[in-house]
């Protein structure tokens, strides 16, 4: 404990490149659905997921895998790669890594990695950089 | 870059999305990413951006949803490459644009907030339907 209450956060010094952080079993299910067109409207896709909800998946997997991440992160950047569609109902493997780390002008650059695949399909590849701020 | 319609064009439509409360709360519980800088108005007055701030990624969908929409699917290899520039006030009517650069494939993509100001900028390589390996080493 240094008393600075870093340790009830994921800290820069923390992450190891190259470690899977979290997995997640992710079910394009009718609540998604009803929650993505109430933000983004309905159009004619039939039963095509919206490559815009991968992202959202993306986001979700990289939260959860990231509870403890401390105020004052920035999301800095982010390259998306889209893979083959993805159809409701459909459930997708999910699993999101550590990929590099840096000190840049005195700023601590993390980039996770973020790969929703259905089977041995990939739907989307991910890199989420951030300025981590602790 | 052919379009849903069939047509080449140097610009897709553009595509609005009025960032509401609401529609920030349910983008919150698709990602799970309650971050109160996002929905509590007290919080978000004591941060530097004094009001709350739309997720990052919603605005990014915007983006993305026009694109698919206007191509009847993204297809398979294309890479959306973008910086977030500017936060999102929740409540900003936000436009998303896509212009033709450099090749078929190339277009210059952004957010632009009510003043002009771009919130996001980067670019769209459109995929050539070519199966993506699945390699998580990009």
């Amino acid at each position: 404990m240094n008393g600075d209450g870093r340790e009830q956060w994921l800290c820069f010094d923390d992450f190891r490149p190259g470690t899977v952080l979290h997995r997640l079993d992710f079910v394009l299910d009718d609540v998604r659905r009803g929650q993505w067109e109430e933000i983004y409207g309905s159009s004619d896709r039939g039963s095509r997921v919206p490559a815009g909800m991968l992202v959202a998946a993306m986001m979700q997997i990289y939260i959860q895998a990231t509870r403890r991440r401390p105020p004052g992160n920035i999301h800095a950047g982010q390259l998306l790669i889209f893979g083959q569609p993805v159809f409701w109902g459909n459930t997708l493997d999910g699993e999101v890594s550590c990929e590099e780390k840096s000190l840049r002008n005195g700023r601590r650059w993390l980039t996770f990695a973020v790969s929703l695949r259905k089977g041995k399909q990939e739907a989307l590849q991910g890199r989420i950089q951030t300025i981590w701020a602790l | 870059m052919k379009t849903a319609d069939g047509c080449e064009r140097n610009e897709i439509p553009v595509g609005v999305l009025e960032t509401t409360s609401e529609k920030t709360r349910l983008y919150a519980e698709l990602t799970e990413d309650f971050n109160p800088i996002h929905l509590d108005e007290g919080f978000a007055a004591l941060t530097p951006f004094k009001v709350p701030i739309v997720h990052g990624t919603m605005g990014l969908n915007l983006i993305v949803d026009t694109i698919d929409r206007a191509m009847a699917g993204i297809p398979p290899g294309t890479v959306v490459d973008v910086r977030f520039i500017k936060p999102v006030p929740v409540g900003a009517i936000i436009r998303a644009s896509a212009r033709r650069v450099e090749s078929d494939q190339r277009y210059q993509i952004d957010i632009e907030l009510p003043d002009g100001q771009r919130a996001v900028d980067g670019t769209c390589t459109i995929g050539s339907n070519e199966p993506v390996p699945g390699n998580p080493d990009f």
